[in-house]
């Protein structure tokens, strides 16, 4: 027999591991060593991508599949599974697949759903799982899947919800972590509350966060002043926030920050003078609760932009310098003091040159010389 | 504080004796990322040489190799990513028998490291060439090929990769 068909079970297990459901179930075919070796694999990842054949024949093919595999499949034990959807999929398809994973005690687990019609709604079984540590949940065009008024997962540690708009239908009282005691890391990744309705502040009080990623906030600019992030985590020690600025209030002494990145996206459009300022006095405000940070890592966009708007002024030619090949940027005095008043235990500020915002840059100068 | 610097004065040796006979002398801080090995000095059976029966000399040199480069101390990040690299551009053949060793003294990082390495040499390959890549004789008459195909067409469906690199 050839090396590889005489590996015990154990290893083309996990070798098998480390592949999308579709190629893993294609080795079956490899020789009669081979043919079930794919039933016992305790990870599954399906994936359906863009079809131009159109809905729904694209999708009844990939749904059989899916099916074909879960009836098949003899190990009882589910550690992952994702489902990553990148063309339309039935609600009650999304679905059928969560309470799959909710009956065979999943531990990690990655849906993203892509429907216009119906949300997916999460099945009963699933919200008081006591086995997900993992829990992605990903709207491919928003409200395609429902959150439920509350969840319970006792030993989750990883949430990331994308594309989410938190509302009186779901969260109604903003505390969407009260039952993840154990969370570790949250990424809200372009999510919003509703700009009407009652639901105005959410709470995050989670006494194990380590890690916090706030990532293109997308409520209503009317309603900055209005909504709000409360932050309870005296154990954070990351701390990424990108995009539009959102108003995130930490509640307790940040004694374990070691790491904040900013990235912040500024009104572009030339009328925005007011709203690019009042971004700079907010940014200034939110830097001012990272006190006890260690490493403070901002965009280059942060900064150049920040040198225009909490001046007050609105003039374009300020001399700002930004030269592409040299790699030399101006830090505005005020900011550099600010900062070094305010981050008496910083060891360090890094400036990102990120590829995108430094062709941002580099186009804006070039305009200005 | 006294616990670490007395580890760092007094070092304790390992000899491990690979499947030819052949006997290498490691760091016990080093050889117990294999927990094989570990649970073994922790038994007490390590005070001689301890016999590697299912791992070759060569094997045996790049799986010490590994562990040298992982343990805590000695490297920075950038290098084991550079390290692991270069590892698995090893030919096939020789990452299976690591993999298996890997198994056998329960390295877990190593093991993972050789099994991504194979799975990338089969994903989006036809198994035509998947076949090819790793020697495999197909044992199926063509009508129990075609019955699997068709029970699963959407799995055979898409660009498919024929090249054996």
């Amino acid at each position: 027999m050839d090396r590889i068909s005489g590996l015990p079970d154990g290893i083309m297990i996990a070798i098998l591991c480390f592949l999308d459901t579709k190629t893993a179930v294609r080795t079956s075919v490899l020789s009669k060593r081979w043919k079930l070796v794919w039933t016992s694999l305790p990870v599954l990842d399906f994936k359906n991508v863009a079809s131009y054949s159109g809905f729904p024949n694209s999708q009844m093919k990939f749904i059989f599949f899916v099916r074909h595999v879960l009836a098949r499949r003899c190990n009882s034990q589910l550690v992952k599974l994702r489902l990553s959807v990148y063309d339309m999929v039935y609600s009650s398809f999304s679905k059928e697949c969560m309470t799959y994973a909710a009956d065979h005690r999943v531990k990690n687990l990655i849906i993203s759903a892509f429907t216009t019609n119906n949300p997916v709604f999460i099945p009963t079984c699933l919200l008081s799982s006591q086995f997900l540590e993992v829990l992605e949940l990903n709207c491919a065009i928003r409200n395609s899947i429902a959150l439920p008024k509350s969840w319970t997962f006792a030993n989750l540690k990883y949430l990331k919800l994308k594309n989410f708009v938190f509302s009186d239908d779901n969260f109604d009282d903003g505390k969407i972590f009260s039952g993840c005691p154990k969370l570790e890391s949250v990424i809200l990744c372009k999510c919003a509350i509703r700009g009407k309705g009652k639901l105005k502040e959410l709470e995050m009080k989670c006494l194990e966060l380590k890690n916090l990623e706030i990532l293109y906030w997308r409520s209503p600019l009317s309603c900055y002043e209005i909504h709000r992030i409360n932050v309870i985590a005296p154990k954070l020690s990351s701390f990424v926030f990108k995009g539009h600025v959102a108003k995130v209030c930490f509640k307790e002494d940040l004694g374990c920050l070691d790491r904040v990145c900013i990235d912040l996206r500024y009104p572009k459009w030339n009328s925005a003078e007011d709203r690019k300022r009042w971004t700079g006095e907010c940014f200034m405000t939110m830097l001012g609760q990272f006190c006890s940070a260690r490493f403070l890592s901002l965009s280059i966009d942060t900064i150049e932009d920040n040198k225009l708007s909490t001046r007050g002024e609105s003039s374009h030619s300020d001399g700002r310098k930004v030269k592409k090949d040299s790699n030399i940027i101006d830090v505005p005095i005020h900011l550099m003091s600010y900062l070094l008043e305010i981050a008496p235990r910083a060891e360090s500020l890094t400036v990102e040159f990120t590829k995108e915002s430094f062709e941002c840059v580099g186009v804006r100068s070039h305009g200005e010389e | 504080m006294a616990e670490a610097s007395s580890s760092i004065t007094e070092k304790f040796f390992l000899t491990l004796k690979s499947s030819d006979g052949d006997e290498f002398v490691l760091e016990e801080s080093i050889a117990i990322q294999s927990i094989t090995i570990k649970n073994m000095v922790e038994d007490g059976c390590s005070s001689s040489v301890i016999p590697l029966s299912k791992v070759d000399t060569e094997t045996l040199i790049k799986v010490i190799e590994y562990m040298k480069m992982h343990s805590s101390t000695s490297s920075n990040e950038e290098e084991i990513e550079n390290f692991d690299k270069k590892f698995v551009s090893n030919s096939i053949n020789t990452i299976l028998n690591i993999l298996e060793a890997a198994n056998f003294l329960d390295i877990n990082n190593l093991l993972e490291l050789c099994a991504e390495a194979v799975a990338n040499r089969i994903k989006n390959k036809t198994p035509e060439a998947v076949r090819k890549i790793f020697n495999i004789t197909s044992d199926f008459t063509p009508e129990e090929e075609a019955e699997i195909r068709n029970e699963t067409p959407w799995a055979f469906e898409g660009n498919l990769d024929h090249s054996l690199d």
